[in-house]
């Protein structure tokens, strides 16, 4: 049976899409498509290249699409793919850089900001600014589910209501409710606890 | 479960979102007035909303999505005019919107397309607002072709930068440039006669998030790279570069100063706006 979600995710007459019906569905999903990407890379800034890759996949199996359901949630799928192996690529990458010393390569440009990655550690020295939260903040954001994080941007960064989310994730409405409640629970709990053991280390010192 | 002892933990994202009724929210408010740990919980709540909408807030459509539309499909699902994955600019890009008829639906889900002269005529319109939006915001086409996300070392950047992509029209603006992207607001003060700043420009330099001042002293060109200090690569230049190098610390942002000159003569003039 198709729901009214699917009726009408796309608008067009024939039994496939086009390349150019495919690019304005994508267009039109671009922000969270954006939003699947980061929540499972953890980084900015290797989302545009896992949605280029994302896009000429699905060029390559439109014939798999059904028109009558979801785009957002079939290319939400491709792109999680998409951007979960871009991630173990990535990591069997850094394992080899490591070398025999175990010291990572310095690169002109270091991974490390806040507005560019999720996974890290954050600097010993950084004081409780601004940034050092932020820093925690992303910390803290890898170690929820990859569900609850994807639950969690689209309804706080993209401002979608519960259904929209349940749409995009191919998801019961209750359920991307639950991921987002528990990841915001589990997201103060972690951040007040970090806040708290960064503030009695400064005191001790 | 802390249901019982603090009733309204389950609440605080109801609270943030202003999903509560005016009785509910009132409530809630008297209700963190005595309880601290609630107090607490609901500032990291916003607190983390407001970094996470900064922080991971998507960019705008790139362009090369408006151009799948102008690449042909191959029988082995590869799109042609690509190479090592990505999409390659091509001369003569077909922007999506001049190639489809835009498709409206109406309330009881019928399908109508638009006729194709009211399309270009949109597509014109855009293009042209498009324009000029590009022509203000750039101060006149400068830099084209210049391309911010592509690595360059400190000479590099030297190189390819001669002009601003973006020019601060106040003190306030160019303050909040700084505030918004790291979250430190700097001024430049000179009363120097022979030192003068352009404008900005991004550049990925010492990191991905570098901003660059673009200036002139003494006749010469000077750019003043910065970022966040925890951030610093410590660069240098080329020995024979014929260029020097010249850092600073400011508010926790590290300034690169790079110029023919003997000396620094940007840095000087740059202030936290709390100095």
């Amino acid at each position: 049976m198709r729901d009214a979600e699917q009726q009408h995710s796309v608008d067009t007459v024939s039994d496939r899409l086009d390349s150019q019906q495919f690019a304005a569905l994508f267009e039109q999903s671009w922000r969270t498509l954006w939003t699947i990407g980061v929540a499972v890379l953890g980084r900015r800034d290797a989302v545009e290249d896992v949605l280029q890759e994302s896009a000429l996949i699905a060029l390559g199996k439109l014939d798999d699409f059904d028109p009558t359901t979801s785009f957002i949630a079939w290319m939400g799928q491709i792109v999680r793919y998409t951007a979960l192996n871009s991630g173990r690529r990535r990591q069997r990458r850094s394992a080899m850089t490591a070398g025999s010393n175990g010291v990572l390569e310095h690169t002109a440009a270091p991974e490390s900001s806040s507005a560019n990655r999720f996974n890290g550690t954050v600097p010993a020295k950084m004081e409780v600014d601004q940034l050092g939260f932020d820093d925690q903040l992303l910390d803290c954001m890898m170690r929820l589910s990859e569900s609850q994080r994807t639950c969690l941007l689209l309804r706080v960064v993209n401002g979608y209501s519960y259904r929209e989310i349940a749409g995009a994730m191919d998801m019961p409405e209750g359920t991307a409710m639950s991921h987002v409640h528990r990841a915001q629970k589990s997201l103060r709990e972690m951040i007040g606890q970090s806040l708290l053991a960064t503030g009695e280390k400064g005191a001790r010192r | 479960m802390s249901g019982n002892s603090r009733p309204f933990e389950d609440r605080i994202d109801a609270y943030l979102d202003g999903a509560m009724s005016f009785d509910g929210q009132q409530q809630f408010e008297r209700a963190m007035v005595d309880d601290a740990q609630l107090r607490a919980d609901t500032a990291h709540g916003k607190a983390i909303n407001s970094s996470l909408q900064t922080l991971l807030a998507p960019p705008p459509v790139s362009l090369w999505v408006r151009k799948i539309a102008s690449h042909d499909m191959t029988r082995n699902g590869h799109v042609n005019g690509t190479a090592n994955g990505v999409i390659q600019e091509t001369d003569t890009p077909k922007l999506l919107l001049t190639e489809a008829q835009p498709v409206v639906k109406n309330s009881a889900g019928r399908v109508f397309r638009l006729p194709r002269w009211l399309a270009v005529a949109a597509v014109v319109l855009l293009l042209a607002s498009g324009a000029l939006i590009l022509l203000f915001a750039v101060g006149g086409g400068a830099n084209s072709g210049y391309n911010a996300t592509k690595f360059r070392t400190l000479a590099q950047a030297y190189a390819d930068i001669d002009e601003p992509q973006w020019v601060c029209e106040t003190a306030e603006e160019f303050a909040g440039t700084f505030d918004g992207r790291f979250r430190v607001p700097i001024l430049f003060n000179s009363d120097a006669s022979d030192v003068s700043l352009a404008g900005l420009a991004y550049c990925h330099t010492l990191t991905r998030d570098t901003v660059c001042l673009v200036g002139e002293a003494v006749g010469n060109k000077v750019l003043v790279f910065i970022d966040r200090l925890e951030r610093d690569p410590h660069p240098q230049l080329p020995n024979d570069s014929g260029l020097n190098l010249f850092r600073r610390e400011v508010g926790g942002l590290v300034m690169y100063e790079v110029s023919p000159n003997k000396q620094a003569m940007l840095l000087d003039w740059i202030s936290t706006s709390g100095d």
